[in-house]
């Protein structure tokens, strides 16, 4: 895995749960919903880690709550929606990540990064 | 079924995940691998790094979820002190044993530890007519006087296989006991 991929894992690592929480928060979303919602905000997963197993953890720390609906006709899929416990986790989330990123962008602000193409 | 699903599916069997869990964990992936076939999208974009190690994905999503049997766990955290101890003992029973084997007198010795200082060592000796066996257990028994040093280590040899063989006994009694029903699965 080539460094800028790698540095590109480790940041993912640590807000995807955020990032899953803050997409269904737009509205109920079965599993694939929510890699499209993520993919029209420009965040793919690929070579990332698999959204299920951290939708597994969301619903066991009771972030999530899930029902099962029928979809567009096809079999009865496994909506998740965030809770109230959830809504209080991504705010404050999205706090410790807007506070990091700010600092991060103090220290990095005198380098001039330039991207090869 | 999709390939990844079904081998999804053999690892949570594998994990004892309940099967109604396991058939809704399958059906959803199926239906949303489906989906993204449908329009176009690789199983990436939805599996991410997942996508070569199915066993690996269904095992982490069954975990996560907090689905996993305990019971096949069961021996996490304590098998390690406990085959730390029965390999011990495994090495001690065979240490004793071979000792015993290798001693320089091709008989068995009874030390029954007389109160004197001198150690009378009684011996079967082996005798001229042997009747082919190397030994004639109807020989003479001959009192051998021998110094403390050579039957002290048969001592310690049969001290050692004794402590061993008790040891390997009460720790498979031990094991057996936290694991009642335990099982080979493959």
């Amino acid at each position: 895995m080539a460094a800028g991929e790698a540095r590109r894992t480790q940041l993912l690592r640590g807000v995807l749960d955020l990032c899953l929480l803050a997409v269904i928060d737009e509205g109920p979303a079965y599993g694939y919903e929510m890699t499209k919602r993520l993919r029209a905000r420009g965040l793919s997963i690929v070579g990332e880690g698999s959204i299920y197993p951290l939708l597994g953890r969301l619903e066991r720390e009771g972030l999530v709550e899930t029902y099962r609906s029928a979809s567009n006709g096809g079999p009865p899929r496994k909506y998740y929606r965030v809770s109230a416990e959830g809504q209080r986790a991504l705010a404050a989330g999205v706090s410790e990540w807007r506070a990091a990123r700010d600092a991060v962008d103090v220290v990095l602000a005198p380098v001039e990064a330039e991207v090869s193409p | 079924m999709n390939e990844f699903v079904r081998e999804c599916r053999r690892e949570w069997k594998r994990l004892r995940v309940p099967d109604g869990v396991a058939d809704e964990m399958a059906s959803d992936l199926q239906a949303d691998l489906e989906d993204a076939a449908a329009e176009g999208v690789a199983p990436e974009e939805v599996l991410g790094s997942a996508a070569p190690d199915p066993r690996s994905f269904a095992a982490s999503w069954a975990a996560e979820r907090g689905v996993v049997s305990q019971k096949p766990g069961r021996l996490r955290g304590r098998s390690p002190m406990l085959a730390a101890i029965a390999a011990a003992l495994s090495i001690a029973a065979v240490a004793a044993g071979t000792a015993i084997v290798v001693t320089p007198t091709n008989a068995s010795s009874l030390m029954p530890r007389s109160p004197s200082e001198s150690l009378y060592l009684i011996r079967y000796v082996p005798h001229s007519n042997s009747l082919g066996l190397g030994f004639n257990p109807f020989a003479d028994v001959t009192p051998v006087l021998a110094n403390r040093g050579g039957t002290d280590s048969d001592t310690f040899a049969w001290i050692l296989l004794a402590a061993g063989i008790g040891g390997l006994a009460v720790t498979g009694l031990y094991w057996l006991r936290i694991r009642p029903r335990y099982r080979l699965r493959f």
